[in-house]
């Protein structure tokens, strides 16, 4: 396998962002189990630069994907950014990753341009996607409308399971 | 932080969920490579 990166690097990084990096804010998504337990199903993260967010990463883990929590995860961080009032939002997404930027356009992103070979491991094109807040009238008012959709298809597919 | 409907719940991100966050990145491979930036 072509890790960039090893796992107790990964480790690291993480600990080191969440303990010694005071512009990156990290969240996780869990599912209460039986017993009290929780089980982390998705993570995001973005860094808050200069009045700017740009998203880090953004990820479900793979049995959980197809229930719209990637959504709600995005939905959670733009909501979060919302509430410090950043001008813009940008983000990286891999050229391949069509149902991440069909989902990054549907919450008002643009393309804005292209890094080539981005990704070390594979080699693959990053598509660099942004929304400026000041220029989308109402758009955290709006993301308010879509997690309120997004809770109640959550709900009614809790009770069918 | 939005409150999702029961079971789910979103939360700051603390050192302990690391172990949980890794095995998603690496199950997530090569699809996505969390803090690719660094």
């Amino acid at each position: 396998m072509n890790w960039p990166l090893s796992h107790a690097t990964s480790g690291w990084l993480f600990f080191n962002e969440l303990t010694d990096n005071p512009l990156a804010h990290y969240q996780v998504l869990a599912r209460q189990e039986s017993g009290g337990r929780e089980k982390i199903i998705g993570h995001t993260g973005f860094w808050l630069v200069a009045g700017e967010a740009h998203i880090v990463t953004i990820a479900v883990a793979p049995a959980e994907r197809g229930h719209g929590l990637g959504e709600l995860l995005l939905l959670n961080l733009l909501t979060l950014v919302c509430e410090v009032a950043p001008s813009r939002v940008a983000l990286e997404v891999r050229a391949s990753n069509q149902a991440a930027h069909d989902l990054y356009l549907k919450y008002r992103f643009t393309d804005i341009g292209r890094r080539r070979r981005y990704y070390r491991d594979t080699g693959e094109d990053a598509i660099v996607m942004e929304v400026d807040l000041t220029a989308v009238s109402g758009y955290c008012t709006w993301l308010g409308r879509q997690a309120d959709r997004l809770f109640a298809r959550l709900g009614r597919a809790d009770l069918a399971a | 932080m939005l409150h999702p409907p029961p079971p789910y719940v979103l939360r700051r991100m603390t050192p302990s969920d690391i172990p949980a966050v890794l095995a998603i990145e690496l199950a997530s491979f090569p699809r996505h490579v969390g803090l690719a930036f660094l």
